[in-house]
């Protein structure tokens, strides 16, 4: 704080921390690019080298693990680094780098429960070091200053949902892919597999697998997406005096989750199951990125204007 | 059962016959198919509204009458001819969001959630109270981690042990015995059969709630109010009166490399913008003068710039009085800090810049404010800027005379430069400078206006033996005011809706189903566990069953 002018100063603090930052983000990168290769090794030895395949599975897994916390160290360094330090959650290079954490997270938890989705993994972590890069090229040193309607508690649990969400959802947008990609290519990958027990009842497909495992994830983070735009709507009352502006972002997140509605009846009630239901999930995810990085595409092709345009 | 006549899938009850209208209206409006068409229906104009382009009139036109609606139509049809025009502006393309269509399709999906909420919760109900537990033996081969076993034990007490085992690990038992066999039905988390109805019941309740909240039948309304300070709002509504004492700003400023920003080398942003607001009761045996400014369409552009002298008389002056006005409580208003008086929301909502105060201290007399108006204007090379209103401020000369000098304050600027450089400024002055000058004559006799100097915050300006000083800028700060009879109710649709999903989702329905019976001198045992169990841990949960037969 400037005495003479009652003015805040920022971007004076001089120390490691941005150092700190930019090392968290290389480490983290260069974890990433590992677990993808021993991901995809663990994809390709899984049926030649049973004992190299669980090698490569714990590699992966330990490499995705160590790119995770080099990555919340980057967003500690940067959150200490203004003269009042905050948490970095607001632009589109730190949203960015939550949403690296909670896909790459879902990894880390659904991975050793679902051997089944083995071939998802390297798919994520591709999808994750893209987003890494993605954001990277958003990258600005943080600053101290913040639209006021941000300073709020709401951000920090708006944003904690966001990432409760929006990871696992990811996960699911890529497993529901793959399961449309199985369906439609046939053969092997939809053929009921035999019991490892004589006369036991079949096994689902793989394909079904990951059409069932699409369903379990969305289960998951489908109540976490309601909680997003429910926080969205308690905060908005509070900063802006209304709880639904109609606004670009609000819209979008309100057709993700109208997607996702339309999915859980179809396969709850309906019984759809297999590739319908694949495409469905598939569609969300596509709405789920329009909501996330695809609004100012949306408010420019439209030529409308948005409230939630601050995060570039 | 007779052809036609169809069941609910949630209760069993029959639910009519196609060929009665209401009972196939009622049927079709609680199915899947129904809601499902209606979510993707209500999905895909939500897509098409966010991508419509609002209407090409400059200035905008708010469509609120069938003059503006016709006004809006005529320059649409200039912009974008006629029959492009035509389907935009009579589909109520220009308002998406309330356009009937629109409308009508929210409504449809409140009458599918509203239908399906009647329909399950009737059927949870019933499956909660009365479970069907006796369960056919063809039954458990596709159920989950479906088990046969065959037992010396008798099968009351091969059922007996299986009770109590499923007891002993918390789950509600029903039995049934029949025919010589006895059903069990074991079930856990059956609080997760109510998930769906009270995910539903949300659902309607929050949409019932935004309806409530927007119509002003209800007693609804949103308003802005625009207070100067020193200044008086009254809000009708709620009938108390709002006055600003004042209006602070607080901004980061921080080192810009492109020189671009309001002044060179620095930028300014607004960290926080805050009000300090006093209510009063109603001005008694007062003329009030009304300010705020209601309309269901939203913000306004403008409010008035008057105040109430001590005698009750609209002035166009800062500082104002209004007598008789009882002081109810001080509060500050930020921005996501709103505070509630009378039952009527205050949210800080914008500010803007109206003008600044000089004090001026001669040799001979006390020190005078002058209050001075600044006119908002917009800058040719962008942006806005705010011009003084030419007031003439009278100084004694130096030596002292009839004559007095005359002062106009020529430019006003948000941040003072060495270069005397004015810039196109944002609504906000954190180190303004106001730049006086002397209007006098020349030899010819003519008028001429001389530049006298800058006035700073600080730094005092002396001329003919006058101190001038400049004091902080004066703001008029704009409040939404809002009365949300709705919002309880949607706040209370979002409780429940959180609950209901952890119902549906993370609660998980357990139900082990047994059938016992004798199969010559043994006892067989039927277990498993239905298919809507998705855990992975049945085959788990059946065999440690299994095993409370084998205890001796």
């Amino acid at each position: 704080m400037d005495p003479s002018t009652g003015l805040m100063l920022a971007g004076t603090e001089s120390s490691q921390l941005p150092f700190l930052e930019i090392a968290g983000l290389m480490v983290a990168l260069a974890a990433y690019v590992l677990s993808l290769v021993m991901w995809t090794a663990h994809v390709v030895l899984a049926k030649l080298v049973a004992r190299a395949s669980t090698w490569t599975f714990y590699a992966a897994w330990t490499f995705t693990l160590v790119g995770e916390l080099a990555l919340v160290t980057a967003l500690v360094a940067r959150g200490m680094q203004p003269a009042v330090p905050r948490l970095p959650l607001t632009t589109l290079f730190e949203i960015t780098a939550l949403v690296q954490l909670g896909a790459a997270g879902s990894l880390l938890v659904i991975m050793p429960r679902a051997k089944d989705l083995r071939a998802a993994a390297p798919v994520v972590m591709a999808v994750v070091v893209g987003l890494w890069a993605y954001g990277y090229s958003k990258h600005q040193p943080i600053t101290s200053d913040l639209v006021p309607a941000l300073k709020s508690v709401w951000l920090q649990i708006h944003v904690a949902t966001a990432v409760l969400s929006y990871g696992p959802l990811f996960m699911s947008g890529v497993t529901s892919i793959m399961a449309v990609i199985m369906f439609w290519s046939g053969g092997r990958f939809t053929e009921e597999r035999p019991s490892e027990e004589e006369g036991g009842e079949p096994q689902p497909s793989i394909a079904d697998r990951y059409e069932e495992w699409t369903y379990r994830i969305i289960a998951f983070g489908f109540p976490w997406l309601t909680a997003l735009i429910i926080t969205g709507a308690i905060w908005a009352n509070y900063a802006w005096g209304r709880a639904w502006g109609w606004d670009v972002k609000e819209m979008w997140s309100a057709i993700t989750w109208l997607i996702y509605v339309a999915y859980l009846h179809m396969r709850l009630r309906a019984g759809w199951r297999g590739l319908p239901a694949s495409l469905v999930a598939s569609a969300a995810l596509l709405a789920m990125v329009v909501t996330y990085v695809g609004i100012t595409w949306v408010v420019r092709v439209a030529g409308v204007q948005s409230l939630h345009d601050y995060g570039g | 059962m007779a052809e036609g006549v169809r069941v609910s899938k949630e209760s069993g009850r029959q639910i009519g016959r196609d060929t009665s209208l209401p009972r196939a209206l009622w049927s079709s409006l609680i199915s899947v198919k129904f809601a499902v068409i209606a979510v993707g229906l209500l999905a895909t104009f939500s897509v098409l509204g966010t991508l419509v382009p609002p209407p090409p009139t400059v200035p905008p036109i708010a469509v609120t009458d069938h003059a503006s609606f016709v006004e809006c139509l005529t320059r649409t049809e200039e912009a974008w001819g006629p029959a492009r025009a035509r389907t935009y502006m009579y589909l109520h393309l220009y308002d998406v969001w309330h356009a009937w269509w629109y409308v009508l399709t929210m409504e449809l999906v409140l009458l599918s959630a509203a239908g399906c909420t009647y329909d399950r919760l009737r059927g949870a109900i019933k499956r909660f109270r009365e479970p069907r537990v006796p369960t056919p033996a063809g039954s458990f081969p596709v159920f989950r981690g479906s088990a046969t076993s065959r037992t010396k034990l008798s099968p009351s007490e091969c059922a007996d042990r299986i009770e109590r085992h499923l007891q002993a690990h918390r789950y509600r038992v029903f039995r049934e015995e029949a025919k010589g066999e006895t059903c069990l039905l074991a079930r856990k988390g059956a609080a997760s059969m109510f998930g769906p109805s009270v995910v539903h019941v949300s659902l309607v309740v929050c949409m019932l709630s935004a309806l409530w909240g927007t119509l002003g039948v209800f007693g609804a309304f949103r308003s802005v109010m625009a207070v100067g300070e020193g200044q008086f709002a009254y809000e009708p509504h709620s009938d108390v009166w709002a006055g600003c004492s004042r209006f602070e700003l607080k901004y980061t400023r921080e080192p810009m490399e492109d020189r671009s920003g309001v002044h060179p080398g620095t930028s300014y942003s607004v960290s926080e913008f805050i009000s300090d607001i006093t209510f009063y009761s109603k001005a008694y045996g007062s003329q009030a003068e009304q300010y705020v400014e209601v309309t269901s369409e939203g913000a306004l552009a403008s409010a008035t710039p008057v105040a109430l002298d001590e005698s009750g008389k609209p002035v166009a002056r800062f500082g104002g009085r209004i007598e008789g006005l009882r002081p109810l409580r001080s509060v500050a208003i930020r921005v996501n800090h709103p505070v509630r008086q009378e039952g009527v929301d205050y949210y800080q909502a914008d500010w803007d810049l109206i003008g600044f105060r000089l004090r001026i201290r001669t040799p001979d007399g006390p020190e005078r404010p002058y209050e001075i108006d600044l006119q908002r204007m917009a800058d040719p090379l962008g942006g806005v800027r705010y011009v003084p209103e030419s007031v003439g401020i009278s100084l004694p000369t130096d030596p002292p005379s009839d004559d007095h000098v005359v002062l106009v304050p020529k430019a006003f600027v948000a941040v003072y430069d060495e270069s005397g450089s004015t810039f196109a400024q944002p609504k906000t002055a954190p180190e303004p400078a106001v730049l006086l000058a002397r209007v006098g004559h020349d030899a010819s006799g003519k008028t001429e206006i001389v530049d006298v100097g800058w006035v700073r915050q600080g730094v005092t300006l002396a001329y003919g033996g006058a101190e001038i000083t400049l004091d902080s800028p004066i703001y008029r700060t704009v409040l939404d005011v809002r009365h949300q009879p709705g919002l309880r109710l949607l706040m209370f649709s979002f409780v429940t809706a959180g609950l209901g999903l952890v119902l549906c989702f993370w609660v998980r329905l357990r139900e082990v189903r047994v059938r016992v019976g004798a199969a010559g001198a043994r006892s067989e045992v039927l277990i498993g566990m239905p298919k809507h169990y998705r855990g992975d841990d049945a085959g788990r949960i059946v065999q440690a069953a299994l095993a409370a037969l084998r205890q001796s």
